[in-house]
């Protein structure tokens, strides 16, 4: 299993996207432009060897790198 | 007496629990939000909740911010803070950067809820001189005395031993304060201890705890994101809190006093009421059907909705369809967190992980 280790950067951006952030909206909140954000996750991606945003968050939730949501009953209102 | 009571209406107010606050501390809020200050007493009856559960909410609420006692008396009114405020911090917390100011600020909360509800009483912080403090409260101003303390307590323990461990950084640390001596272990002990997730750093799996490693059976461990203070409680007759929230190195308080036991005790008892069991999963399970395993297991190969489809001989709507009703079961929004769901349930991960 590959020993992956995240910077600052990667870490909150993967964060804010598990709190179910956008691309743009995490980007604004970083403080970064939303290429800079493709940019991230593009070269996370290589680094995990994986082609899309659902493997990619396969690999991290496996790997235990972010934290999901913790699901509740009911939605908000 | 006849009244009616028009509910104001504002802006909605999402459920506090989806940042892991309980459902009396929501109810308790929104109750707040809606009608005003009131106290605790006029909330229970209100709401026809028991008056313990009405103070647990209202301590989580005021340890987040959620919500502040006005005035200083006994029977203090409590006021919401706006709600979108509340909902920003407590997304805030979420974030899992290490922040030792926002936990020193945690800690501090806690003396202050101590102080506020047990008038009289005071637990000091940052006490100057060792020894005997306050009724019930002794300093001990080093690690060493206070894990000689905590190991005579153990010793003399029958029943329980709760923990909070509220250490962000490396958990090598633990191990000087805890005695971890597998002897301890053998009385029959409950001990539920509740514990950082793992934080990002090189660190590919948790570390194991050494309870787990011993595979003590009666030993409980679960994790939250909320863990306001250092603590340790044998038999709910003895707790240490660190004195210096900021420095564990300028020791602990052991504290004997009951009143001030049972707030803690409490304190513990609202974070694990909602804290995770990790267990080899890390998040609650759900079952999934043999069609969404199938199609889970294909994307995660790296299939396409409709090449997957294809695959499995249905249409790709149907592919849409069994991903939105997992996404519902799993209360996410996104691929992305699907797939950090389900990848933290060890449902499947991708290849470049299994070889």
């Amino acid at each position: 299993m590959p020993k992956i280790v995240l910077s600052t950067r990667e870490r909150q951006l993967v964060a804010l996207l598990a709190q179910g952030h956008t691309d743009v909206s995490a980007a604004e909140i970083l403080n970064i432009s939303p290429r800079s954000v493709t940019n991230i996750l593009r070269s996370l991606m290589d680094r995990l060897a994986v082609e899309n945003r659902f493997q990619l968050g396969l690999a991290l939730g496996f790997l235990r790198k972010a934290h999901v949501p913790t699901p509740t009953p009911q939605k908000e209102f | 007496m006849t009244s009616v009571t028009t509910v104001p209406i504002g802006a909605a107010v999402p459920s506090l629990a989806r940042w892991g606050l309980s459902i009396d501390a929501d109810l308790v809020f929104r109750t707040l939000t809606t009608f005003g200050p009131r106290s605790a007493r006029t909330l229970a009856s209100e709401l026809g909740l028991s008056r313990g559960r009405v103070d647990d909410g209202l301590t989580q609420l005021y340890e987040c911010g959620a919500a502040i006692p006005l005035g200083d008396g006994r029977a203090p009114q409590w006021q919401s803070r706006p709600p979108d405020e509340v909902v920003q911090s407590l997304r805030a917390r979420r974030l899992r950067a290490p922040n030792p100011t926002a936990a020193v600020r945690r800690h501090r909360a806690v003396f202050d809820l101590l102080n506020a509800r047990l008038s009289g009483v005071g637990v000091p912080l940052n006490p100057a001189l060792a020894g005997t403090v306050a009724d019930g409260v002794r300093y001990l101003p080093s690690r060493e005395t206070t894990r000689r303390r905590l190991a005579h307590a153990m010793l003399n323990e029958r029943h329980e031993h709760l923990v909070i461990n509220n250490e962000e950084s490396d958990t090598a640390d633990t191990t000087n304060v805890l005695p971890f001596d597998e002897s301890r272990y053998r009385r029959g002990v409950t001990f539920r201890i509740i514990g950082q997730p793992p934080l990002d750093g090189d660190m590919v799996q948790p570390a194991p705890e050494p309870e787990r490693v011993l595979r003590i059976p009666s030993y409980l461990f679960r994790e939250s994101l909320d863990t306001p203070l250092k603590l340790f409680v044998c038999d709910r007759r003895t707790a240490f809190v660190p004195a210096d929230p900021g420095d564990v190195e300028r020791g602990y308080l052991e504290i004997t006093q009951p009143e001030v036991i049972q707030t803690l005790i409490d304190v513990f008892e609202s974070r694990w009421a909602y804290a995770v069991d990790p267990g080899p999963l890390g998040v609650p399970a759900i079952a999934l059907t043999q069609r969404e395993h199938d199609l889970v297991n294909l994307l995660a190969l790296g299939h396409t909705d409709v090449t997957a489809a294809q695959e499995l001989l249905i249409s790709a709507r149907s592919v849409t369809n069994t991903l939105r009703t997992l996404m519902d079961r799993l209360g996410v929004d996104n691929r992305f967190q699907l797939g950090l769901a389900l990848g933290a349930m060890r449902v499947t991960a991708p290849p470049s992980l299994t070889d």
